[in-house]
């Protein structure tokens, strides 16, 4: 009798634990080599005064922990886990909303001038504009699609009648989330390939990344695994929608939804939790009047003179009309 | 919950920018309320009110009835009566929140009753609290002491009288199976979810089993009984509000009858829709990309300055390499 079959120790049954194990152990032995790596470059090239910017391992290991995220959620889902399914479906939502609320009130007034994406196209622009083209327009034909099966079912389940209409909507909502996730893949490869964008990154960024990646990818096997979901999602998920707004959850159909369904609406729900604190925050500024208004025409009235004449160096500063 | 929400908004905006005191002050009012309501929301959740006998027949009709009956006769699944006494509480309970489970652990009397019902899973009520199953179980009459012989005899006395149907009928649920016509309540089209492998029918949906020989297993009284009153919760919201009227039941029914008549000589045709997904996803990628490409092309795609800036960087790599 073998430590596996034994019932002894349950958790040693299944893959879980060592998977755990495992990630702990690589954790710690990259750890290890990474201080030793250090203390080398220190001892050969002193201290060095501006901190390297690398996050493609921030990266990897968030993309790992989504994963690990994901595994849990759908063992404890699935292996119906106490109260899981009331925590994730009907406490959750409620718990991002406000969270996002209360966030997005206090980094207006707080750092109201810093609410943007920060645009890094002045210091790289040609991948951008490979990248963030097909991503943005995937991402929000996406979601103006999931907003009218939201707001209109009933028009939705009509369209979706005649098969032919019903593939139709199927095969463009696929493209598009093609066409998000080849963006966000060419996107993710420039802002970690590039040096000068590394200097304007944070860890939020990675987190963006790697929820946008949860997202899609379940997405696209949602379409491709629980197909027909332009019409189940109205005729379903609707009324669990509406049951959140109505302050009366309804969590009966959601329950007994496949686990990437699950993690679609999770991870969905995640997504508004960390919009004020991430570049999400360009959804609440998007410049919509962009669109609309005429050219500006831009001059700057500094004081030629004046800048020549000034006393008031500041390091890494431009001077201005001071 | 919502006033509380609203509230928070409009107080927030409402009040100065300088009133700095008064901004922390206010902030952790709003936390603090915020953090009653979340706890409100939790502890509702958690509290389960017992429920009554009146809950127990609404229940049994919401969830149990389209499957079983309170009498012995046998509808889907075996009639009911008397199951109190057959079976101890416990064992009823775990069996209705995972029927699967129990068979899967090997208990014997659940086996027995998996293979007796020619290996047709019932579905799991997980979402239903202890309290929901007892008061359900309550209702459940139980066996008359004197009819105990005279139960077998009784069943063969009254067959349920079989439904009549004809080749328009099935014709007509091929449409409302496919959706190319509508249900008169406006429920979603079966295709969605469900697919049948049938000559001339799209592949459907994997949300939801594959039906093609759901007559073969459940015959007219599952298959009717289970489209007028959805067990399964996802159906069941979907169809809320929306139930379909017996003429529709019955050309539904007519319809599973010829495709599990088919069925034998019939292909699987579920993986049509991968490669309609699949191919026309790819071959829509290529072409939407071509045209947002060509559309944006005018863009400007580097910065004012990126043609002096590689002038000056030719053959000094250490610069921005």
């Amino acid at each position: 009798m073998t430590l596996l079959e034994s019932n002894f120790l349950p958790l040693f049954k299944g893959t879980f634990l060592y998977t755990v194990l495992g990630l702990v152990a690589i954790a710690i032995i990259v750890t290890v080599i990474l201080y030793f790596r250090a203390q080398r470059m220190k001892r050969i090239y002193g201290v060095m005064e501006e901190p390297k910017k690398e996050f493609a391992w921030t990266f990897w290991i968030m993309l790992i922990a989504a994963g690990l995220a994901v595994f849990l959620i759908k063992e404890g889902l699935e292996g119906g886990v106490g109260m899981l399914n009331t925590l994730f479906f009907a406490a959750f939502p409620y718990i991002t909303v406000a969270i996002f609320i209360l966030g997005s009130i206090y980094r207006y007034r707080n750092t109201g001038f810093k609410v943007s994406s920060l645009s890094t196209q002045f210091l790289e622009g040609k991948q951008l504009f490979w990248g963030s083209q097909p991503f943005h327009w995937g991402i929000l034909f996406l979601f103006v699609g999931h907003l009218v099966a939201f707001l209109f079912p009933r028009s939705v389940i009509g369209w979706n009648g005649e098969p032919v209409r019903l593939l139709i909507l199927e095969i463009s909502s696929f493209v598009f989330a093609l066409s998000a996730l080849y963006g966000l893949i060419v996107l993710i490869y420039r802002r970690l390939g590039t040096r000068r964008i590394s200097m304007v990154t944070n860890k939020m960024d990675m987190l963006v990344y790697v929820v946008l990646f949860t997202q899609i990818t379940s997405g696209l096997g949602i379409a491709l695994f629980a197909r027909w979901g332009s019409t189940w999602f109205a005729s379903t998920l609707t009324p669990y929608l509406r049951s959140i707004f109505a302050f009366n959850p309804d969590i009966a159909a959601v329950t007994a939804m496949p686990w990437f369904v699950q993690v679609h609406i999770i991870s969905a729900f995640f997504i508004i939790a960390v919009i004020p604190f991430s570049r999400f925050m360009h959804f609440l500024v998007a410049p919509i009047d962009y669109i609309w208004r005429n050219y500006q025409v831009v001059v700057w009235n500094y004081n030629r003179k004046l800048i020549r004449k000034s006393t008031r160096h500041t390091f890494g500063r431009k001077i201005k009309n001071h | 919950m919502m006033h509380i929400i609203v509230c928070i908004v409009f107080r927030n905006l409402l009040l100065p920018s300088n009133f700095e005191e008064q901004f922390t002050l206010s902030d952790m009012r709003i936390l603090r309320l915020l953090s009653i309501s979340a706890g409100l929301i939790l502890g509702g959740q958690l509290i389960s009110i017992p429920a009554s006998a009146q809950d127990g027949e609404a229940l049994f009709k919401a969830n149990c009835a389209s499957c079983h009956k309170l009498s012995s006769k046998r509808l889907v699944g075996p009639g009911l009566e008397g199951i109190n006494e057959k079976r101890s509480e416990e064992w009823l309970i775990s069996w209705i929140k995972d029927p699967m489970k129990m068979v899967n652990d090997g208990d014997a009397e659940a086996v027995a009753i998996f293979e007796e019902y020619n290996k047709l899973p019932m579905t799991a009520f997980g979402f239903l609290s202890d309290d929901e199953i007892k008061a359900m179980l309550a209702i459940i009459p139980g066996k008359p002491a004197a009819a105990e012989g005279a139960t077998a005899e009784a069943e063969e006395e009254e067959p349920v009288a079989p439904m009549e149907y004809t080749e328009e009928d099935a014709i007509a649920g091929q449409l409302l199976f496919t959706g190319e016509s509508r249900f008169v309540n406006s429920g979603p089209s079966c295709v969605t979810c469900h697919h049948v492998s049938f000559p001339g029918v799209m592949s459907g949906g994997l949300l939801a089993k594959d039906l093609t020989d759901v007559h073969g297993r459940l015959l007219d009284a599952g298959v009717s009984s289970i489209i007028s009153a959805p067990p399964f919760p996802a159906m069941a919201d979907a169809y809320n509000g929306k139930s379909l009227t017996d003429e529709e039941v019955l050309q539904l029914t007519a319809f599973f009858k010829t495709v599990n008549n088919n069925s034998p000589e019939q292909a699987d045709t579920s993986s049509m829709g991968f490669i309609q997904l699949l191919g026309g996803g790819f071959i829509g990628l290529i072409v939407w990309l071509v045209i947002i490409y060509a559309m944006w092309s005018y863009r400007k795609k580097e910065s004012v300055k990126a043609d002096i800036f590689k002038r000056q960087l030719k053959g000094n790599d250490s610069v921005n390499s």
